[in-house]
């Protein structure tokens, strides 16, 4: 004896289904994926398509045809390769120093309730809500040779003549430092709010003294914070223009700034597109390495 | 303190021990004692002050008023990494970024012992909760109940007098609590630690206690052996926490030497426990379901003995329970199933009697 199996009628989606969602073949993550469309449109138009331009046009000889004569031009020249040298040296100053000042401020932040919370808060958003521009004339200010800290500094008596601390290196990396702050301080500060209180409980417990416990507890847990500042500050300072250009004196030529003069300057297009190029495969790079040794994705989904 | 073998477990004693949260009065006036040794359960539901009773102990909040002393010597002035004392949290606080060893060894290298000797404290901690070759797991890797072991075995390493517990069966499935329960029993038993453990969960208490506090808004209600506890609650709090109870209202109408009369409010009398209240007060009766028999057969010493009429029947497995009506009193009774018993059905006139000792007075109103 046979037996007959019914067949079922498929159900088959429609392209309206799967608009909405409802074709289960679709795995969820495709599914909400979709949502990210017309973003996904907007970078491919406004973003991708003109960095495609911009590195073809790097590749473009002045005689014309391809040719890859710019980048010759740029590691074979010692100032070219002294200038990206300098920029990779401020950008690592910058993230050290802004480690230094962020750690304690996030702790800080972390820790706080009530009005200080919201105080702290404020002075670490404020400067970010504040115009790029507006904010390094503002340094200037202070950091003047008749400026507010050597006026001060002068009034007590404490110097002679006024601290060189704007138009020069030291300038640079106060300015950036500040503007980069909030970069470095949220993750961090999110990393300790999402830390569990009761494992520093457990360590003091079984005997770790308050220093031992930060050292083995509680600084280890805010390291993947410390990774995704860092490498935030780092990424966004190698292309910093602003602040260098104002705070900065003759000799801190950074990158960015160099890209600008060959455009508005020399008209050297296609070698600022090169220039462009370099600087955007660093910046790949190391957020590839990032993605690779210290899982970054994890930093974006809820740890349990 | 020898390698292998016994840790002598510490005593612990807490004086008049309170805690104050502005108005709140969270732990008023404790005092235990605990013998070294022994199993001590801190039973409350939540709010009760076990907890914070508990962290009192392991020094993560300081007494309003009172002292702490281990082994007769006041441990108040010292930070929580100076009173040495084992501590199991309830979320097992497991430092997510060391491996199971590292974890396990945490203790011994903030004791700075050297490495040879952590390793094979390390392995031996991990051999008594079965976990050997687990050393270089990541905790994430770890079941509930392997993660249950390794804060277990990360505060036992250092062999310290006391352990402290705060419910750590909350987050395990029955199954694995009721085998990790006999694990509990068995290491503080073999190791002859004392342990003071905190928990909400009744027959956790009753399987794992030498003693069982119990605790209600701050106070210690009780503190007694399990089968004390369950057969003579001294307080009605303590009664209804624990178990099941039948509640019966009445005035006390006797009380003479080892035994108490209740007058229920239907005019009936029946028999209980000797209680010092002054005859003519309005009391409580209690008496557990599983007291109460629908036969008056093999029961010693005087018995009460009502009519009643059942009024529902649930068939529970082990045992059906009834809920039998005496005039307008209702009684819940629970008979353990039998093969060949004959269940009674709604409307069925029966005799439920129980002994007098099986009741027990508490005075009505208070607590």
């Amino acid at each position: 004896m046979t037996t007959t199996v019914q067949a079922v009628p498929k159900w088959t989606p429609t392209a309206l289904d799967r608009l909405w969602g409802r074709d289960p073949d679709l795995r969820p993550a495709l599914r909400r994926g979709l949502l990210g469309t017309p973003g996904l449109l907007f970078i491919l138009v406004f973003f991708l398509y003109p960095l495609f331009l911009l590195v073809e046009l790097s590749f473009q000889a002045k005689a014309g045809g391809w040719s890859s004569e710019h980048y010759l031009r740029i590691f074979n020249t010692t100032v070219y390769a002294q200038i990206i040298w300098k920029t990779a040296w401020i950008s690592a100053t910058v993230t050290l120093l802004n480690f230094l000042v962020a750690y304690p401020f996030a702790v800080a932040l972390a820790r706080s309730k009530g009005w200080v919370r919201i105080v702290l808060l404020i002075s670490i958003l404020m400067p970010f809500w504040t115009n790029l521009l507006v904010r390094a004339y503002g340094w200037i200010v202070v950091l003047h040779p008749r400026g507010l800290i050597n006026t001060m500094l002068g009034g007590l008596g404490l110097i002679g003549e006024p601290v060189a601390i704007v138009h020069n290196t030291t300038g640079v990396l106060i300015g950036m430092t500040q503007i980069m702050l909030p970069y470095m301080v949220l993750p961090i500060a999110a990393q300790i709010e999402k830390m569990d209180g009761r494992l520093l409980q457990a360590a003091r417990s079984l005997g770790a003294s308050p220093l031992r416990t930060f050292a083995h507890v509680f600084f280890p847990l805010t390291l993947p914070g410390v990774f995704a500042g860092a490498l935030m500050v780092f990424v966004l300072s190698l292309g910093f223009f602003v602040i260098p250009a104002l705070l900065g004196g003759r000799r801190d030529i950074l990158i960015a700034q160099l890209i600008h003069f060959n455009l508005t300057k020399v008209l050297n297009w296609e070698l600022a597109a090169a220039l462009s190029t370099i600087l955007l495969v660093i910046t790949l790079g190391i957020f590839l390495a990032a993605q690779r040794w210290f899982r970054l994705n994890s930093l974006w989904s809820e740890v349990k | 303190m020898t390698r292998s073998g016994k840790t002598i477990g510490g005593r612990v004693e807490l004086i008049g021990l309170s805690r104050d949260y502005g108005d709140v009065q969270a732990v008023r006036n404790v005092d235990v004692t605990v013998a070294p040794g022994e199993f001590l359960t801190i039973l409350g539901a939540s709010g009760s002050g076990k907890t914070t009773t508990l962290m009192m102990i392991a020094g993560f909040v300081t007494p309003s008023e009172g002292e702490i002393r281990i082994n007769g010597e006041s441990i108040l002035g010292r930070p929580p990494d100076k009173r040495n004392l084992g501590v199991v949290f309830q979320s097992y606080a497991l430092f997510p970024h060391m491996n199971v060893a590292d974890n396990v060894g945490f203790p011994l290298r903030m004791r700075n012992l050297p490495k040879a000797e952590i390793k094979a404290q390390t392995e031996e901690a991990l051999g008594i909760v079965h976990l050997e070759g687990y050393g270089t797991r990541r905790i994430d890797e770890l079941s509930g109940g392997q993660q249950q072991r390794v804060a277990l075995a990360r505060a036992l390493v250092f062999r310290p007098p006391v352990l402290l517990m705060d419910e750590p069966l909350g987050a395990l499935d029955r199954k694995l609590r009721e085998q990790m329960q006999l694990e509990i029993k068995r290491i503080q038993r073999s190791l002859g630690l004392t342990v003071v453990y905190v928990t909400h969960d009744q027959e956790e208490a009753l399987i794992l206690s030498d003693r069982i506090a119990i605790m209600h808004e701050g106070r210690m209600h009780q503190i007694g052996s399990p089968d004390a506890v369950y057969e003579r609650p001294a307080t009605a709090y303590v009664a209804d926490f624990l178990g099941e109870s039948n509640f019966l209202d009445g005035v006390l109408s006797e009380s003479t030497g080892g035994t108490s009369t209740v007058r229920l409010a239907g005019g009936k009398t029946i028999g209980a426990q000797a209680c010092n209240l002054p005859v003519g007060s309005p009391v409580q009766a209690m008496v557990r379901p599983e007291s109460i028999h629908l036969t008056t057969a093999e029961t010693a010493g005087p018995v009460n003995s009502l009519a009643a009429v059942i009024e529902e029947s649930e068939y529970l497995g082990q045992s059906i329970r009834y809920l039998a009506a005496v005039g307008e009193l209702r009684l819940t009774l629970r008979e353990p199933r039998r093969d060949g018993q004959r269940r009674y059905a709604p409307g069925d006139a029966v005799t439920l009697s129980w002994p007098h000792r099986a009741t027990v007075v508490f005075p009505r109103g208070g607590g």
